[in-house]
C-alpha cells in the first residue's frame, strides 16, 4: 500500500489543494468561504503547502484592496494524483 | 457514506479518515462547479440579434423595402458585442477576486478566435459576395457552439453545433434569400433551443 501525503492528509490542506486542483486559479478569500476555516488557520496551512510547493501565491491589489491569489503547481497535482490513487488503493475503489 | 466538512474541524486542522479524505475532494470539487446557465445570455442575446436582423434582411428583399440596411447590422453585432466585452470584462474581473475556471479560460479563447474569424469573413462578404460566406458563417457558428458543448458537457449545445454543419452544406447550394432562412434555422437550432435548455439547466 502506498503511504497517503501526511501534509495532503489535513482537512483544511486537503480542502484547499482540492479547490486549487478544480480551478486555474483562487483567491484566499474564496477559501474563507468555501471552507469556513479562520483567516489564520488558512494562512498557515498555506504557507505550510507553499513551502512544499504545491501552490505558488500571488499578491496583488484589486483597486485599493489587497488581493492574494494562488496557483496549484505541477507538484501539487502531482501530489494530488497520487494522493487520490493511494486513497482509491486504500478504500478498494 | 455522506460527511460534510464541519467549519470547526478545518479550523483546528484534524486528520482524516479515508472515507472522509474522499468526500473532502469530492465536495470542495463540487462547490468549485460553476452554474453552466451564466454562460446562457451570450447564446441567447447573439441568437436573437442576427434572427432579428437575417429576418430583417429577407423581407428587405422579399418586400422591397428601402432603407439602409447595413444599419440592421451594425445595430445587430454592434450591441451584442458591446455587451459582450463588458460582461467579460467585468466576469473576469469579478472571477480574478474568487476563482478562475478553466473552462471560462477556454470559452474567452474560442469565442475571441471565433470573432476574429467573423470579422475577416465580413471582410470578404463586403469586398465579394455575401452568397459565399453565408455557408462559412454558419459552420464557425457550429464549430463555436459543438467545443462550447463539449466544455460544458452540454448535449444539447453539440447537437446544435453538429446541426449546424448539415444546415452550412446545404446553404452552399441554395439562392441567397434562401440562404437568410437556413441562417435563422441555424441558430435557432444551435443558439436558441440550446440556449434556453442552458439557461434552465441548473434550476
Amino acid at each position: 500500500m502506498k503511504e497517503l501525503d501526511p501534509l495532503l492528509h489535513n482537512q483544511l490542506r486537503l480542502s484547499i489543494m482540492s479547490l486549487l486542483t478544480a480551478s486555474e486559479q483562487i483567491s484566499f478569500n474564496y477559501i474563507l468561504e468555501q471552507t469556513g476555516a479562520t483567516r489564520g488557520n488558512v494562512s498557515v496551512q498555506i504557507s505550510k503547502l507553499e513551502e512544499a510547493g504545491y501552490l505558488d501565491v500571488t499578491k496583488s491589489f484589486a483597486g485599493k484592496r489587497p488581493l492574494t491569489t494562488m496557483k496549484i503547481t505541477s507538484k501539487g497535482l502531482d501530489a494530488m494524483d497520487a494522493y487520490t490513487l493511494a486513497l482509491k488503493e486504500y478504500l478498494d475503489l | 457514506m455522506q460527511t460534510t466538512i464541519n467549519p470547526i474541524q478545518a479550523m483546528e486542522g484534524k486528520t482524516l479518515t479515508h472515507q472522509q479524505s474522499l468526500e473532502v475532494i469530492r465536495e470542495m470539487i463540487q462547490r468549485s462547479q460553476q452554474k453552466f446557465s451564466q454562460h446562457a445570455g451570450i447564446f441567447l442575446t447573439w441568437g436573437w440579434a442576427i434572427i432579428i436582423a437575417a429576418l430583417t434582411t429577407y423581407l428587405y428583399f422579399k418586400l422591397g423595402w428601402t432603407f439602409n440596411l447595413y444599419i440592421i447590422w451594425i445595430v445587430a453585432i454592434g450591441v451584442p458585442g458591446l455587451w459582450t466585452a463588458y460582461s467579460g470584462f467585468t466576469r473576469g474581473r469579478e472571477a480574478t477576486r474568487h476563482a478562475v475556471s478553466p473552462i471560462d479560460t477556454y470559452m474567452a479563447a474560442l469565442w475571441g478566435g471565433s470573432s476574429g474569424v467573423f470579422i475577416i469573413l465580413m471582410l470578404i462578404g463586403i469586398t465579394y459576395s455575401w452568397v459565399v460566406i453565408y455557408p462559412l458563417i454558419i459552420a464557425v457558428y457550429g464549430w463555436g457552439v459543438l467545443v462550447s458543448g463539449v466544455l460544458m458537457n452540454f448535449r444539447p449545445l453539440v447537437l446544435g453545433g453538429i446541426s449546424n454543419f448539415f444546415i452550412a452544406g446545404v446553404a452552399v447550394f441554395v439562392t441567397s434569400e434562401a440562404i437568410l432562412l437556413l441562417l435563422i434555422a441555424a441558430l435557432v437550432c444551435s443558439y436558441l433551443i440550446p440556449g434556453y435548455m442552458l439557461k434552465y439547466s441548473d434550476k
